[in-house]
């Protein structure tokens, strides 16, 4: 499917593809995958790896390969080439394609590797995470699968798209293909980006939809210029990847008034589930035990939402280390609780803390904690004690114009009022910022030091 | 003239914060009080020993299995 995108005859002549160092224009990218075909035909109908950092060159091989009906593999092009080839060793690749940041199709290198599993018979993508337990997955789609939530939009053609998300996992490969589909632009950010070079290569390049976590776009109110935010003209904002709580929601609102606000919820083994798109957090109750777009199906099962999607994986890989549960439910880990009308995210199964006996959401105390000002970001996780199996402990981020001792004594405050005398963050500290994932999420490592 | 050892003023500085950030009037505290007479929770504690452990390194709750503690000297004593 990429490859018909990709290696379509009348490539439109705006660019394809922006990075901070270039652009390529559609005809280059088309030139560039065409090329790829012709110079690796050895590649075809095998098990490939490949390092995939947001360049046009990336998506030209990938389309090279999707040509030659390859089963391709998507590795971080953060991860050391020795790493990568450790990995796509065990998961018994034959070889292993390292695009550099710039340069020819000449310059990809080609690395061999032993003992190749046989090629599952018809060209496949697999995209590898971590997930949150950090045990490795390898979920395997195929074109179809990934690209059947996609649409092409008549009304908005030749759309600019900023891509925040890392390019090898299921959102960055979402953006691409509802951007490509649809013979768009894509901006591509790199995750160490700083906050006002992103809103000035928004400007730049006139970039329309914006994809990006929560947690990106918190960081990208703390720093940039609010004025300047709000003179970009973004017609769409997709918020994805963690639980998209009210107050991200509010703020996007009041700084983009114009814009559509749209979260979407998806997973890497489920695809895209569904979207919402009324300016609420969580989902209206009546999603629930009913057919959606794209005949997905959610119900809850002790607290947590099971969904059955036709934009699903196909299945884990045969030599990942996670394995599909039998039956076509799938459990997501997600815990929901519901109200009268709306179904609100909790936490994740795995991210409960347990503070002796009782359960803690992290979201829970975080979203208490959001709402006392002066408060810019916050973490919270579980801090194993040897007394109370774990207790409640925090990050904060304190707005540089506010006295921090002054908000952390509002927070606790708060907390004291609002939450229940084991949820009460114990362990309290005023950091710098809070480190996000390089899939953009925030990292709730249970560490404290 | 009472001399206090380290450990036992790290004891009452976590304490004292304990009682702070739960908004509690701090009862003095030296190295004679009586633990269980303060109204420390289990959670209290717990969050003590992980501070102490912040300060010190060491968490005696973790190996140990056998303790008689009464007074904050005692709890002290098991980080010397």
């Amino acid at each position: 499917m990429l490859s018909q995108i990709i290696l379509n005859d009348n490539p439109p002549a705006r660019a394809a593809v922006v990075t901070s160092a270039r652009a390529t224009t559609w005809p280059e990218m088309r030139e560039l995958a065409q090329a790829i075909v012709n110079a690796y035909p050895k590649m075809g109908k095998r098990r490939v790896g490949m390092s995939f950092p947001p360049t046009a060159q990336s998506y030209a091989a990938l389309a090279a390969l999707d040509r030659l009906s390859s089963d391709v593999f998507l590795f971080d092009s953060h991860l050391s080439f020795e790493e990568t080839r450790r990995r796509a060793i065990r998961l018994r690749l034959g070889a292993l394609l390292v695009a550099p940041e710039n340069g020819d199709p000449s310059a990809l290198s080609v690395h061999e590797l032993p003992d190749e599993a046989q090629w599952s018979g018809t060209g496949t993508v697999t995209i590898l995470t971590s997930g949150s337990t950090g045990a490795p997955k390898a979920a395997t789609h195929t074109w179809q699968s990934l690209c059947r939530p996609v649409r092409e939009d008549w009304k908005c053609p030749a759309p600019r798209w900023l891509l925040t998300y890392r390019p090898n996992l299921y959102a960055g490969l979402q953006v691409m293909l509802q951007c490509f589909t649809n013979s768009g632009t894509l901006v591509a950010v790199e995750p160490e980006m700083a906050p006002q070079a992103v809103t000035q290569l928004i400007y730049d390049t006139g970039v329309e939809f914006v994809s990006a976590t929560p947690s990106f776009w918190r960081r990208l109110l703390m720093f940039s210029d609010r004025d300047f935010l709000r003179s970009l003209h973004i017609s769409q904002i997709t918020l994805g990847g963690e639980v998209v709580d009210q107050p991200i929601l509010d703020m996007l609102r009041l700084h983009f008034p114009k814009a559509r606000l749209v979260h979407i919820y998806a997973t890497t083994e489920l695809g895209r589930c569904f979207s919402v798109n009324d300016g609420l957090a969580g989902f209206p109750v009546s999603f629930l035990n009913t057919v959606l777009p794209d005949q997905v199906e959610l119900k809850v099962q002790e607290q947590e939402l099971l969904v059955r999607s036709p934009n699903a994986m196909r299945k884990y890989d045969r030599y990942s280390d996670a394995r599909l549960d039998a039956g076509d439910w799938f459990a997501t880990g997600d815990l929901v609780e519901q109200s009268s009308d709306r179904v609100f995210f909790v936490g994740r199964t795995s991210e409960m803390i347990n503070v002796a006996g009782n359960k803690v959401y992290p979201i829970e105390v975080e979203q208490t904690i959001r709402t006392v000002p002066g408060v810019s970001d916050v973490r919270v996780y579980g801090k194993s004690s040897s007394i109370a199996g774990e207790l409640v402990a925090c990050d904060i981020v304190v707005d540089p114009k506010q006295n921090p001792q002054k908000v952390k004594e509002n927070v606790l405050q708060v907390c004291r009022t609002q939450l229940a005398s084991h949820q009460l963050p114990r362990l309290l500290k005023v950091v710098e910022h809070i480190d996000i994932s390089l899939a953009g999420k925030t990292l709730r490592t249970k560490t404290y030091d | 003239m009472i001399t206090i050892t380290e450990n036992q003023s790290r004891i009452i500085q976590v304490l004292t914060e304990v009682f702070l950030i739960k908004n509690l009037p701090v009862p003095a505290l030296s190295p004679e009080t009586v633990l269980d007479q303060i109204g420390l929770e289990s959670l209290d504690f717990a969050h003590a020993v992980i501070r102490m452990e912040e300060l010190t390194g060491k968490d005696p709750f973790a190996t140990e299995t056998e303790f008689q503690i009464k007074t904050l000297s005692d709890l002290a004593a098991m980080y010397d």
